[in-house]
């Protein structure tokens, strides 16, 4: 009885050599991405995020020096100057004579 | 032996630490393994080379859930045979052994080692998928009975046995040895 091995060649995916090669290194590249995925998505991460969260760094820091210069330069006047109590007593702001008295005593000392 | 094992414990670190090189030489002695399994179970060589590709490709993205190195091939043989009955699955090649799968030129304008090739296969397609798996890993990977009783979870002797058979059918489906065989006897 014949038992020899069978002549399976046809089927062998090494025997096209230059088909082989190609197919082999195309299998390993792709394993090998496979092996890098935390990785690949930090370098991704990284790559969009980086930047993006670098400039909108800038751009907040930008936002807050525009307010800081664009905020009023001159003060208001400040509520224990005489004269800004006189002033609001006779324009009706202040809330007493006594308080404008009493910042008046006090703008005295 | 002992060197052979330790040699592929290291290969699989070093490929499961990412290591282009353990990675490459990790499909290069596998790829026609995997081939062979899923050629067993889908018949066609397309379809069979898509699948060992991908079960590469994946038994190395989890490279860690394999314990140990002796047992990678019979590892990635699970991986395989899953990947191939999903494949199997959504192609329904049962129709596709039912009639063999390279039709697609007319006869004449194909090669002998293409018409072979189809013979071969439709042949195979006759066999039980254990025998075709034993066959293609004995005369296809160049493996021994040891590796296959072990990777298949066969005896030897039951390796043998199935190897046999299978021959015998396959010369007998391709009309080889006609004369040797008895043909009331499968």
């Amino acid at each position: 009885m014949n038992d020899e091995r069978i002549d399976l060649s046809v089927l062998d995916p090494q025997g096209d050599a230059a088909r082989w090669e190609a197919w082999s290194a195309d299998t390993a590249e792709r394993a090998w991405r496979a092996r890098q995925p935390p990785a690949t998505l930090l370098a991704q991460w990284a790559a969009w995020w980086r930047p993006l969260s670098g400039t909108l760094i800038l751009v907040g820091c930008g936002a807050l020096i525009a307010m800081w210069t664009q905020r009023p330069l001159s003060p208001a006047p400040r509520p224990r100057d005489p004269d800004w109590a006189l002033l609001a007593w006779s324009e009706g702001s202040a809330s007493s004579p006594g308080e404008v008295f009493t910042i008046l005593e006090v703008s005295d000392e | 032996m002992v060197d052979e094992t330790q040699t592929r414990a290291e290969l699989l670190s070093a490929a499961a630490r990412g290591e282009k090189r353990a990675i490459n030489e990790l499909v290069r002695r596998h790829l026609r393994f995997a081939y062979a399994v899923a050629l067993a179970v889908l018949g066609e060589r397309g379809d069979a080379e898509d699948v060992a590709q991908e079960a590469l490709v994946q038994a190395c993205a989890k490279i860690e859930q394999c314990r140990n190195a002796e047992g990678f091939a019979g590892w990635l043989r699970q991986i395989t045979r899953r990947l191939a009955f999903r494949h199997r699955r959504r192609r329904r090649l049962q129709q596709f052994w039912a009639t063999s799968g390279e039709e697609v030129m007319p006869l004449a304008a194909q090669s002998a080692d293409a018409l072979l090739r189809r013979d071969l296969l439709a042949a195979l397609a006759q066999l039980s998928e254990r025998q075709r798996e034993v066959l293609l890993l004995h005369d296809l990977e160049g493996w021994k009975h040891l590796q296959i009783a072990a990777c298949l979870s066969l005896s030897e002797e039951m390796s043998r046995q199935t190897l046999f058979q299978a021959r015998r059918r396959l010369r007998l489906l391709l009309g080889r040895d006609a004369s040797e065989e008895n043909p009331n006897e499968r």
